[in-house]
C-alpha cells in the first residue's frame, strides 16, 4: 500500500501532464491540473501519516543500484506543504495564469518538486533540477519578444550551471544518500574520507544556484517576474530539498572546512546584504519578492556555513519559511495584478480601499516573511543568530542588518500598494476583492506556516539527531 | 484577608496573568473576523472592547492583590518552554513585580479610558473597526512587554506595539501625510528593533537563559546588582538603547515622532502621550542591573537622554501647532527619563513617567480643543502684564538668538542629517545593485537594458523619503 502511494504520488501529475497535451480547452487543462494537485496533496498526507507505521519510518522505491526515492518521517512536513501550496496555487490562479500551457507547465513543475523532495541523493535531485529548469526556459521563452528570449537564455545559464554542479557532486560523493540528516532510520551517511577534492567546488556551487545566491542569482528575479505562478512557486519550494540535501553533503568539505567554511559563511552574509539592497532599488513588486527570497537563501546558505546544530537547523526552518512565504507572497502579487494590472511600487495606489482582504492577507504574509515574533522565520533568524554567535559572531550584525532592511522592503510594499490616495476611485470598472476561494490560498498558507511554527522544533531536533 | 483568599490569589495569579494581556488578544480575531456579519457594526466593536478591556482591567488587579499578599517578592510564572535544539529554547515566562505592576496597571486603566473616549471620538469614521482591532493588538502587546519575564517575549510585546503604532499612526490611509509618517515611524522602528533582538541573542549567549529573573537577579526590583559580566552588560545596556532610541524617539531618532501625530487623537494621546512611547523607559527599568553593572552605560543613557532633553524643548519652543509642541514636550520628557536612569534615579523615574503618563495623554485628548482653551486662557490672562522673558532670552544676543529659532524650526537638522548618513547611501548602494545586476544580464543573455538602470538617483532617494 506504502509503495503504491509512493508511486500514485508521482503518477498524478504525469496524468495531468499527458491530460494537458491531449486537450485545446483552458477550462479543462485547469481543472485537470487542479484534481491533479487534490490528489497529489490527498497521496502525500496519506503517505505521511502511513510512513510513521512503515518499518523504520521509511518508505522508499530503489531505481537503481539502490538509489531512487524515499519519504521518511521528517520528510513528511516538507512533501505535504509542497503539494498543500501547488493546491493553493490550482485554487488561486486565474484563467490567464493557468492557461493550457501554464497547467503543464505547472503539472511538471510539481512533478520536479515532489521528486526533489523525495530524491535520496544527488543524482536524483539533478534529474528534478533539470526538469524544472527545463519547464521554466520554455515558459519564460514563451513569449518571442527579445526580452523573453534573453531572459530564458539566462534562466538556461544559470540554471544548467546548477544541474552540472549536481551531477559532479553526485558522481565525486560516490551516490551516498543525502537521506541522513532528516532520516529516523540509519541510512548510509556520507563518509567524509571518501569525498574528493573537486566535490568541493561542485557542492559550493550548487549551493549558490540552486539557491540563487550572488552572483548566480540573477534567474530569480526575472522568473519571478514573467513565468507563470506554477513553475515560479516550484523553484521556491524546491530549495528546501536543496537546503536539506547540502545540509547532508557540507560536512564532507574535507580537512579544510574550517576555512571554507569561514569563507562561504563571509561570502553568504555578503550575498544577502546584496539581493537586500536589490529588493529595495525595485520598482516592481514581483521581481522584489525575487531577490527578497535571494536574500533570504544568503542567510540560509549562511546558517549551513556556521557548521553549527543551531545554524543547520535555522538554514532548514528558514528555507521551509521562505519557500512557504515567497510562494504566498508570489501568489498574492498576482492577485494583486490580475485587478489592477501592474505591481508597480513607485507610486501609491491605496489598494486597501477597494480590496482590504487583500491587503489583510499581503499585510500578515508579510509579516510572517520579515520574522515578526512568533513566526517561523523569527525561531530560524533566532537559531541563526545563535550559530553566528558560536562561530562567527561579527557576522552577526550583518545578518541583523539584512534582516531589518528586507523588513523594511516587504513593509515598505504594503504602505506603497495598499495605502494611500486610492487611484482606483476614479476608474469606471473597480475589480472586486478577492472572493472566498481566493481567500482560501493565503488562509491554507498562513495555516500551514502556523502548523511549521508548532511541528518546528521538532523538525530541529530530528536534524539535529 | 485570610489564607484561603491567599492561596486563591495564587492559584489565580497565573491566570490573571495570561488574561491581561490574552483578552485583548482574543478581541482582534473577534473583531476582525465577524462570525455572523460581513463586517462588525460600530456597537459591536466598541462595547466587545470595552468589555474586554474591563476584564483585562479586573484580572491586573487580581494580579495586584496576589503579588501584595506574596510579601511584595517578584512572582516569575514559567508557562512553558519551545525547545527549538538540545540547548536553545524560547521560554514562555512572565514576572510579576513592582516595576510590571506599576506600568500593567496604568496600562489597564489608560487603555480602558481611551477606549471609552475612542467610542465617540471616531462614531461614523470609517476604519471604525480597523481603529479597535489596531488598539487591541496595541493593548495585548503592551501588557505582553510589561509582563514578560524574558528578553525574547519582551520583544513579542515590542513588536506588537510597533505594528499597532505604524498602522495607527497611517490609519487615515488616503491621506499622504499619515502613510508617510507612518512610512518612517516603520522604517526606524525596523532599524532599530534589532537592536533588542541582538540583545536578547547575546544574553542567551552569555547567561546562558533567557529569565530576568535568573540574570538580572531575583530580588526585589530596583536591583543592586547583575550577574552579567561588566563587558556583557555594556553590550547589551547599549544595543538596548538602540531600540528605545528608535522607540522612544530619542536623539537622534526621534524624527518620527511630531510626523506621527497625524493618527487620530485618541491614538496619539494613548501611544506617543501615555504609553508607546514610555516603553523604551520601561525597558531601560527592567533592564536597571545592566546599567548598575556598567559606569559606560549608565553614561551613554545620561548622555542621550540629556541631548533629546535639550533638543526636543528647544525645537518644541518654535512649534506653531499644539500636537507637534506636545510630541516634542513628550521627547523632552522621556529624554529626562532616559538620564535620569542613566543616574540610576530608579523610583523618580518611574513616578515621572506614571505622572507624565497621565498629564500627556489628558493634554492630547485636550488637543482638538487646544484652540478654545487657548482663548479662553488668553481672555482670563488679559488683564494681566505680558510674561517677563526668560533669563537665557535677556542673555544671548539677538544674533544668537535667531540662529537657534532657525536652527530649532529646523529641528536642528536631525533628519537631514539622519537622510544624508544612512538613507540616501542605502538608497544609492539598492540603486548601484541595481545597475550591477543589469549589466550582469547583458553580459550573460544579452539582454536589452532594464528600465531599473534609468531609475535616476533622485528617484530612488525620494522613493525613500517618500
Amino acid at each position: 500500500m506504502n509503495y503504491a502511494l509512493l508511486v500514485a504520488l508521482l503518477v498524478a501529475p504525469i496524468v495531468a501532464v499527458v491530460a494537458t497535451r491531449l486537450t485545446e480547452k483552458p477550462r479543462v487543462a485547469r481543472n485537470v491540473f487542479g484534481a491533479a494537485t487534490t490528489a497529489t496533496a490527498a497521496f502525500a498526507i496519506l503517505l505521511g501519516s502511513r510512513v510513521f507505521h512503515a518499518p523504520a519510518n521509511l518508505v522508499s522505491i530503489a531505481l537503481v543500484s539502490g538509489r531512487g526515492l524515499a519519504i521518511s518521517a521528517a520528510r513528511v512536513p516538507f512533501v505535504c506543504l509542497t503539494t498543500v501550496v501547488f493546491l493553493v496555487v490550482a485554487l488561486v490562479a486565474d484563467r490567464r495564469q493557468l492557461s493550457v500551457s501554464g497547467a503543464r507547465s505547472s503539472a511538471i513543475a510539481l512533478l520536479a518538486v515532489v521528486i526533489a523532495h523525495l530524491a535520496t541523493d544527488l543524482a536524483v535531485l539533478a534529474i528534478a533540477f533539470a526538469l524544472l529548469a527545463g519547464v521554466l526556459v520554455v515558459d519564460v521563452g514563451r513569449a518571442r519578444d527579445r526580452e523573453a528570449q534573453a531572459d530564458a537564455r539566462l534562466i538556461g545559464t544559470i540554471l544548467s550551471i546548477g544541474v552540472l554542479a549536481l551531477l559532479v557532486g553526485a558522481a565525486a560523493t560516490g551516490g551516498a544518500s543525502v537521506l541522513a540528516p532528516l532520516a529516523t532510520d540509519a541510512h548510509a551517511a556520507l563518509d567524509p574520507t571518501k569525498v574528493p577534492e573537486i566535490a568541493r567546488d561542485a557542492l559550493v556551487l550548487i549551493c549558490m544556484v540552486g539557491l540563487a545566491v550572488f552572483p548566480l542569482h540573477l534567474h530569480l528575479p526575472r522568473i519571478f517576474a514573467k513565468a507563470s505562478i506554477g513553475p515560479a512557486v516550484a523553484l521556491v519550494l524546491v530549495q528546501p530539498a536543496l537546503v536539506v540535501a547540502m545540509h547532508a553533503v557540507l560536512p564532507t568539505l574535507g580537512s579544510k572546512e574550517g576555512t571554507v567554511m569561514s569563507v562561504l559563511a563571509t561570502f553568504s552574509v555578503f550575498a544577502a546584504a546584496y539581493a537586500s539592497l536589490g529588493a529595495l532599488g525595485q520598482r516592481e513588486l514581483r521581481p522584489m519578492i525575487g531577490y527578497l527570497v535571494s536574500s533570504q537563501n544568503g542567510l540560509v546558505l549562511a546558517g549551513l556555513a556556521t557548521r553549527t546544530t543551531e545554524g543547520g537547523v535555522a538554514a532548514i526552518l528558514s528555507s521551509m519559511a521562505t519557500a512557504l512565504t515567497g510562494a504566498g507572497l508570489l501568489i498574492i502579487a498576482h492577485e494583486v495584478e490580475s485587478r489592477a494590472g501592474h505591481v508597480d511600487l513607485r507610486g501609491s495606489y491605496g489598494f486597501a480601499k477597494p480590496w482590504p482582504r487583500l491587503g489583510v492577507a499581503y499585510l500578515l504574509l508579510s509579516l510572517a516573511a520579515l520574522g515578526f515574533p512568533g513566526s517561523l522565520q523569527f525561531f530560524s533568524e533566532d537559531l541563526l543568530l545563535q550559530g553566528f554567535l558560536a562561530s562567527h559572531p561579527f557576522l552577526a550584525y550583518a545578518v541583523l542588518l539584512v534582516a531589518a532592511l528586507n523588513g523594511i522592503t516587504i513593509l515598505r510594499s504594503f504602505f506603497v500598494l495598499f495605502f494611500g490616495p486610492s487611484v482606483l476611485d476614479r476608474a469606471d470598472y473597480v475589480p472586486s476583492d478577492i472572493r472566498r476561494r481566493e481567500l482560501l490560498g493565503p488562509t491554507i498558507l498562513l495555516s500551514a506556516l502556523g502548523f511549521l511554527v508548532m511541528i518546528g522544533p521538532s523538525i530541529g531536533a530530528l536534524v539535529e539527531r | 484577608m485570610n489564607v484561603t483568599s491567599n492561596e486563591f490569589l495564587f492559584e489565580a495569579a497565573p491566570i490573571a496573568a495570561i488574561a491581561v494581556p490574552g483578552i485583548p488578544a482574543l478581541l482582534v480575531p473577534l473583531i476582525g473576523v465577524h462570525p455572523f456579519t460581513r463586517r462588525p457594526s460600530e456597537l459591536f466593536a466598541g462595547r466587545l472592547t470595552l468589555v474586554g478591556l474591563w476584564l483585562s482591567f479586573l484580572a491586573s488587579i487580581v494580579l495586584a492583590f496576589a503579588w501584595s499578599n506574596g510579601a511584595h517578592r517578584p512572582l516569575a510564572i514559567d508557562f512553558v518552554e519551545i525547545r527549538i535544539s538540545s540547548d536553545h529554547g524560547f521560554q514562555v515566562a512572565l514576572l510579576v513585580d513592582a516595576l510590571s505592576l506599576a506600568m500593567m496597571l496604568v496600562t489597564s486603566t489608560i487603555a480602558l479610558l481611551v477606549a471609552r473616549f475612542s467610542i465617540r471620538y471616531l462614531h461614523r469614521e470609517p476604519g471604525f473597526q480597523r481603529y479597535f482591532i489596531s488598539l487591541n493588538v496595541f493593548v495585548a502587546g503592551m501588557q505582553l512587554l510589561v509582563l514578560a519575564g524574558t528578553y525574547d517575549l519582551l520583544l513579542v510585546g515590542w513588536e506588537l506595539v510597533g505594528l499597532s503604532s505604524i498602522l495607527l499612526i497611517a490609519y487615515f490611509r488616503h491621506r499622504p501625510g499619515p502613510v508617510r509618517g507612518g512610512l518612517r515611524a516603520m522604517v526606524t522602528y525596523r532599524v532599530t528593533d534589532v537592536g533588542l533582538l541582538f540583545a536578547a541573542v547575546v544574553v542567551h549567549h552569555a547567561a546562558e537563559t533567557p529569565r530576568f529573573v535568573s540574570f538580572l537577579g531575583s530580588d526585589p526590583w530596583p536591583p543592586t546588582g547583575a550577574s552579567l559580566g561588566s563587558g556583557v552588560a555594556t553590550v547589551v545596556a547599549a544595543l538596548l538603547l538602540v531600540s528605545v532610541a528608535g522607540k522612544s524617539a530619542l536623539f537622534p531618532l526621534g524624527g518620527w515622532l511630531p510626523r506621527a501625530m497625524e493618527g487620530p487623537t485618541p491614538s496619539s494621546a494613548l501611544f506617543y502621550g501615555a504609553l508607546s512611547v514610555h516603553a523604551g523607559v520601561y525597558l531601560l527599568l527592567r533592564s536597571a542591573s545592566l546599567f548598575v553593572a556598567s559606569t559606560t552605560a549608565s553614561i551613554a543613557a545620561f548622555v542621550i537622554g540629556l541631548a533629546s532633553a535639550l533638543l526636543a524643548t528647544a525645537a518644541g519652543r518654535v512649534q506653531s501647532d499644539a500636537k507637534n509642541r506636545l510630541a516634542f514636550a513628550t521627547m523632552a520628557q522621556v529624554g529626562l527619563m532616559v538620564a535620569a536612569v542613566g543616574l540610576h534615579l530608579w523610583w523618580w523615574v518611574v513616578v515621572h513617567m506614571v505622572a507624565h503618563v497621565c498629564l500627556r495623554l489628558y493634554q492630547l485628548l485636550r488637543a482638538p480643543s487646544a484652540l478654545r482653551d487657548a482663548q479662553e486662557m488668553r481672555a482670563a490672562l488679559a488683564e494681566l502684564p505680558p510674561a517677563r522673558p526668560s533669563l537665557a532670552y535677556r542673555m544671548l544676543p539677538e544674533e544668537a538668538r535667531t540662529y537657534l529659532y532657525h536652527l530649532a524650526l529646523q529641528r536642528f537638522h536631525m533628519d537631514e542629517l539622519v537622510d544624508a548618513l544612512v538613507v540616501v547611501p542605502v538608497m544609492r548602494a539598492a540603486h548601484a545593485v541595481i545597475g550591477l545586476d543589469d549589466r550582469f544580464r547583458r553580459l550573460f543573455a544579452s539582454a536589452p537594458a532594464s528600465t531599473e538602470t534609468r531609475v535616476g538617483r533622485e528617484e530612488s532617494e525620494s522613493v525613500v523619503r517618500s
